[in-house]
């Protein structure tokens, strides 16, 4: 199974996974700053590049599978004040194949929370490839991670997506056609 | 006929029970077929033909030759109703514009099925869980590993494809619908605007775009990806897995893995698929296998029983000949 399939389910991690979870959580909420989102596919730009010093960036453009519709302008600082944690979409506590505490953490009781290298936060497309890969159907590609990352929240919760198919644009997407006619003027 | 080699005893003017076992030993001595032995004969003939037992003859085809067939897998859970793979299979096909358009929810007001203008819809279903998060089911031809629509044509319009997708063939098709009939799914669909050149349409799994090196377009439009293409092998595991893995995410089911002998497309959900108007009373051995023996028996009735019968009469009419 990918590590996709098991990304939204954190129920699903095993006994190991769920304390790293619980762990990462409780440092979460104690309250260290969240780590850079790093950017998520090629072509995706930080507006505001953060350093690894611990800022997050403000806004991202997410554009590098744009084909319907404009590059979508990702407001990652709204979503860090209403999320409840970098794991609600940022998954590597969630994968299946997570890293090691010790790739991006100091093993050190007093510094575990704060040590998150924020370099290792691994973009979505070092795992799912924009292209489809038919000998490896379970991962999903880098637009359905994307969508089931937003849709975790925006369907049917928050916004239309869910119960109306005009709530695609009616939440983040423009479509180009329009986009073009707004560039233009 | 029969003159010589098929003597008639005296008496005998029918082929009731009776007639037979006076019969014993009456024709056997005089190194002729007697009338017992041409009826024992009839009857083993006929009672084939009737009973069509020959199903043996025509064993059953399995597809275990065809390991890399391709195949398809809904995950009902993650379809938002978004209808991107309406537009994409719309758009693939090169199929005119709908007079509802593409982003109106107002269509899952009802069932749809699909249509010669539109090889796949999606129906809505409620969530009994959370009516803000309703389901979705994509319906489409579902590509039976083997299918009813092939064996019920009688122009062999249908052909399926050691690499899955049921093809058809309008060319040789004279439209006498007995593949809708025959579909489970009421997946084919008949293009009723043509009367001179009949068609029926259908789904064809984008065999086009995947025999170039594609996936299917409703796969490639997903932005879910609730629509999964592989080896159909590949996706059973997927879907086991997923299932495995989130017991209270999905039904400890894959529909179409064994319907009606297996089906390309398969599907996993989080509410029964009755809810959700998949056909709950289908076999799980191929739709053919329930026509097989009477169809089997339809050439053997045709050619066996006018000589058999021929040969009856002729049996009789010696006799009566001779008196």
């Amino acid at each position: 199974m990918s590590r996709a399939g098991s990304k939204l389910y954190l129920k699903e991690a095993g006994p190991v996974k769920k304390v790293i979870v619980a762990i990462s959580a409780l440092a979460l909420l104690i309250g260290f700053s969240p780590p850079t989102g790093a950017g998520s596919g090629p072509g995706d730009t930080a507006k505001s590049a953060a350093p690894a010093g611990g800022k997050m960036p403000q806004g991202i453009v997410l554009g590098s599978i744009a084909k319907t519709y404009a590059p979508v302008d990702f407001n990652h600082a709204s979503h860090v004040s209403n999320a409840s944690g970098c794991a609600d979409c940022h998954h590597q506590h969630g994968s299946g194949q997570s890293l090691a505490c010790g790739e991006c953490h100091a093993i050190d009781a007093a510094a575990f929370k704060k040590s998150v290298r924020l370099s290792k936060i691994k973009a979505c497309r070092e795992c799912h490839s924009a292209a489809y890969s038919v000998d490896d159907p379970g991962r999903p590609t880098l637009k359905a991670a994307y969508h089931r990352a937003c849709f975790k929240c925006h369907r049917g919760d928050v916004g239309t997506v869910g119960t109306d198919p005009k709530g695609c644009v009616e939440m983040c997407h423009v479509p180009n056609a329009q986009a073009k006619l707004e560039k233009k003027k | 006929m029969a003159d010589t080699t098929i003597k008639g005893p005296p008496g005998g003017d029918g082929i009731n029970g009776g007639d037979i076992l006076k019969d014993e030993g009456n024709g056997k001595n005089k190194g002729t077929v007697s009338r017992r032995d041409l009826l024992k004969g009839m009857a083993a003939v006929g009672g084939v033909a009737l009973i069509g037992s020959s199903t043996e003859v025509f064993a059953e085809r399995t597809l275990s030759g065809w390991p890399d067939r391709r195949g398809m897998l809904t995950d009902l859970t993650e379809c938002v109703g978004c209808r991107t793979c309406e537009k994409a299979c719309n758009e693939a096909n090169r199929l005119p514009a709908p007079e509802v358009p593409f982003d109106e929810k107002s269509v899952f007001e009802q069932k749809r099925r699909p249509t010669a203008y539109a090889y796949t819809v999606v129906n809505r279903y409620e969530n009994p869980k959370s009516s803000s998060q309703p389901f979705y089911r994509k319906v489409q031809c579902n590509h039976c590993n083997e299918p009813g629509c092939a064996s019920a044509c009688p122009v062999k319009a249908y052909t399926k494809t050691p690499e899955g997708p049921v093809l058809y063939n309008a060319d040789v098709c004279f439209g006498c619908r007995y593949c809708m009939v025959a579909c489970p799914f009421a997946a084919p669909a008949y293009d009723y605007e043509s009367a001179l050149e009949p068609r029926i349409v259908k789904c064809t799994m984008c065999h086009g775009r995947v025999s170039k090196g594609g996936i299917p377009a409703c796969a490639e439009a997903c932005p879910a990806g609730a629509i999964t293409f592989g080896k159909r092998s590949d996706l059973v595991q997927v879907a086991r897995n997923k299932i495995r893995k989130n017991p209270d995410r999905y039904l400890n089911r894959i529909y179409g893995e064994y319907e009606v002998g297996g089906t390309s497309w398969m599907y996993i959900s989080g509410i029964p698929f009755e809810q959700m108007d998949f056909p709950s009373n289908l076999p799980q051995k191929p739709l053919v296998e329930q026509a097989k023996g009477f169809l089997s028996s339809v050439p053997l009735v045709l050619t066996i029983w006018p000589a058999l019968l021929t040969m009856c009469y002729a049996a009789t009419r010696n006799k009566e000949d001779n008196e």
